[in-house]
């Protein structure tokens, strides 16, 4: 098997979070828009400076990247539309990172953003692929909710977790998103408010699930020599995977395809689960971020409910978690949700974060886990980054 | 306001699984390459990527992998109805399916699987195990239609054919009978079953005026047009064929969609086999019988976006010439046929050996069916 290059001089900038709102009627174009106009008054580039546009939403179609081009006044040398939900942040990365080792671009903008209105999360998950469509929206039209219940349920039972376990989680990122001033939910949370809401769909209950809501992220791609020509704080690409459909066998989902990559993964950052001070998973429900915990190998198959036990998952605690809050806290701004825990990382290692800042923090751990396809995530994703001297 | 409806929409995967649940059969794409079963279903073969996928009947059992009981839909249809339970199956035969779930069936059990239409007339897959409780009674009712207890409207060309249904709804249990007949006058008979004079071309307004709430209705054309042969169809028996196998069901059903839909009714049409083979014997009653299975389509689609289903049941020869060389249906035996594709929901069934043999061989080789059909005749 062939070795990746690494990512040697490529690095990310300018992390924004732009528009987060509950609802709005305003297009999709018009918060990626928004995070680009942040992107350039931050990077203090030009338009024509970003020859590189990587988008990502939901809620942009029937348009895709070409149409967003048009749009924003763009003119790209080097353009990408990734529809991979979850993974789109490091996805879009990956892709990003070679265009500018390569040369096929200089200077890339990482955009994910939607709207959210009434009727849009509703259409979004009736027509979200063919195969949930025909064979799994006319079962009771739950969404998600119903899918990952059935997961979860699978999970439960298999591995003795429970639901303080998924509480636990839920409610230190709900302490992490506090100060973080867009964040839809800050209000604390306690374990007993965890266990006490309604239930959505068994085991599924209501402080379990993300709030859609508008909004967009982003962020840039460049070369080290660019950015600090640029003097734009950055932190350095040091390992990325993907795989998609991994574990297809598994007649229910227990683990997603982080497993096969996570050795090369820390091979190429050189660096073990060990070394990272801390990790933003990706959060539709607790118990993804759990199965995260464990295919990343920070504790082995089936440890996930007594490493939540074992460890804090606040941002000042044993296990910095989702730092920021979340999705589970900040709202999920549709394809936004893949860029959130990327935005958050590179935000802690450039000094900048929005809440509070993971003590000494060198290494993080961003992953990705997208696109319930049929009956499961299809999408898996992760990447180290890394300080400036790291 | 019409009441609301599960989700309609699908691709072609999803109708052809449709197709197969009108007749209550679980067909699924199989790979003669590998042998897969294909869940959901596509086109090439998830495993060897084969082009080489066959649909057909697999063996409807599985067992419950996962479960969860929904508490939320995205849907008016499924939100009046929480809370319910969905599950996740692996089928015997391999492949895992999303499913609707009955009773309280827990991970591990055996489950039964069970195509069948939805409301929207849409086909879905149902588990179902021994451990029955009411919710899965309330979850097999969105599927089926038990006559206990509803009211019918029926209208056959046939007297005697009337006669067994309103017999047979009866004893199921219905409670109260339309009967639309050709008699001059109304009139009471007991008090569950009213005779009302329909007339020759009965309007929308004097049929909902005649009648109050009803759940379902069944029409039939059977025996209009007997033993008569192609040169009637533009006389004065023609005319009269037609007027009973087509102009009067098509009357009735369209004055009692809107109150059919209102009750989350059913209609079920009982026509002949022949309206999709022709059988030279029973030339007139062939090609009217082809015109109202015509209609009973152009009625279905209209009566689905309302959440009416519309079945149909197919009879053999039904009154044809004496010396055919083929059994007559029975009336009694297409009523009890009729009963029975209501509660299973079935929207394609037939009545007897001869209209099983014939649908089943018009799937396969209708030109055979054709060229046979024309070798049979009455002498």
């Amino acid at each position: 098997m062939s070795t990746a290059r690494d990512y040697e001089g490529v690095v990310l900038a300018v992390p924004v979070s732009w528009g987060y709102q509950r609802r709005s009627p305003k297009e999709a174009s018009y918060f990626l828009a928004g995070a680009l106009r942040e992107l350039l008054r931050r990077s203090g580039l030009a338009k024509k400076q970003v020859d590189g546009l990587a988008v990502s939403s939901f809620t942009l179609a029937p348009d895709t990247a070409v149409g967003f081009t048009q749009y924003a006044g763009m003119e790209p040398a080097w353009l990408e539309h990734i529809p991979t939900g979850g993974t789109c942040g490091v996805v879009a990365l990956r892709r990003a990172a070679r265009a500018v080792q390569c040369g096929d671009a200089e200077v890339v903008a990482c955009l994910a953003g939607d709207t959210a209105n009434h009727g849009s999360f509703r259409g979004l998950i009736e027509n979200f692929s063919s195969m949930s469509r025909d064979f799994v929206y006319p079962y009771g039209a739950g969404g998600p909710n119903a899918s990952f219940a059935l997961i979860a349920d699978h999970y439960m039972r298999r591995y003795g977790a429970t639901r303080e376990d998924f509480g636990r989680i839920a409610v230190a990122q709900r302490a992490n998103a506090g100060p973080v001033p867009h964040a839809m939910l800050r209000k604390p949370l306690s374990l007993e408010d965890y266990l006490a809401a309604r239930v959505v769909a068994d085991p599924i209950h209501l402080f379990d699930c993300v709030m859609p809501c508008a909004g967009a992220e982003g962020f840039l791609v460049m070369s080290e020599s660019r950015a600090k020509s640029l003097g734009l704080a950055y932190v350095k690409l040091l390992g990325a995977i993907e795989r998609h459909n991994g574990f297809s066998d598994d007649p229910v989902q227990e683990r997603g395809g982080w497993l096969y990559g996570r050795d090369k993964l820390y091979e190429q950052a050189s660096a073990g689960p060990e070394d990272m001070d801390f990790l933003e998973t990706y959060d539709d429900y607790p118990i993804i971020s759990m199965l995260q915990f464990e295919d990343l190998g920070f504790c082995a198959k089936g440890e996930g409910p007594t490493f939540t036990r074992e460890h804090t998952l606040t941002t000042d605690g044993s296990f910095p978690h989702n730092t920021c809050g979340g999705q589970l806290s900040v709202g999920q701004a549709g394809a936004a949700g893949g860029y959130l825990g990327l935005v958050e990382a590179v935000r802690q290692l450039t000094n900048e974060p929005l809440g509070e800042a993971v003590k000494d923090a060198r290494l993080g751990l961003v992953s990705g886990f997208g696109m319930i396809n049929y009956d499961r995530g299809v999408c898996t994703a992760a990447a180290v980054l890394g300080r400036v001297d790291a | 306001m019409s009441r609301p409806l599960p989700p309609r929409q699908r691709g072609s995967m999803g109708r052809r699984l449709t197709a197969a649940a009108a007749r209550g059969v679980l067909e699924l794409p199989v790979c003669e390459a590998c042998g897969r079963v294909q869940y959901p279903p596509r086109e090439v073969c998830g495993h060897c990527l084969a082009d080489a996928l066959v649909w057909r009947a697999v063996t409807p059992t599985a067992k419950l992998l996962a479960a969860t009981r929904l508490h939320h839909s995205n849907e008016p249809y499924f939100a009046e109805r929480l809370p319910r339970r969905q599950g996740l199956v692996a089928l015997d035969e391999g492949a895992q399916a999303v499913v609707h779930l009955g009773g309280n069936a827990a991970p591990g059990d055996e489950i039964s699987l069970h195509a069948m239409l939805d409301r929207s007339g849409e086909g879905v897959l149902v588990g179902r195990s021994e451990k029955t409780d009411a919710q899965e009674a309330a979850i097999m009712e969105e599927f089926t239609f038990n006559p206990k207890d509803r009211r019918f409207v029926v209208y056959a060309a046939s007297g005697k054919l009337a006669d067994a249904l309103v017999d047979r709804l009866l004893d199921a249990g219905a409670a109260f009978v339309y009967r639309f007949d050709d008699t001059e006058s109304s009139r009471v008979e007991g008090d569950r079953v009213e005779h009302l004079a329909l007339g020759k071309h009965p309007d929308r307004e004097s049929i909902r005026a005649a009648i109050g709430q009803v759940d379902g209705l069944i029409v039939s054309g059977l025996g209009a047009g007997r033993a008569h042969g192609l040169a009637a169809l533009s006389g004065e028996m023609g005319a009269h064929a037609l007027t009973a196998a087509v102009h009067r069901p098509r009357a009735l059903i369209e004055a009692l969609r809107e109150p059919l839909a209102a009750s989350g009714g059913v209609i079920l049409h009982a026509g002949s086999v022949f309206a999709r083979c022709h059988l030279p014997a029973m030339a007139l009653e062939s090609a009217v019988q082809a015109m109202a299975l015509s209609v009973i389509e152009h009625e279905r689609a209209r009566c689905h976006a309302q959440g009416v289903r519309v079945l149909s049941l197919f009879a053999g020869p039904y009154e044809g010439p004496p010396t055919l060389p083929l059994p007559a249906a029975s009336p009694a035996r297409i009523a009890r046929s009729a009963v029975a594709a209501l509660a299973d929901g079935l929207e394609e069934s037939t009545t007897d050996p001869v209209a099983e043999d014939l649908d089943g061989r018009l799937r396969e080789t209708p030109k055979v069916v054709e060229r046979e059909l024309a070798t049979l005749t009455d002498n």
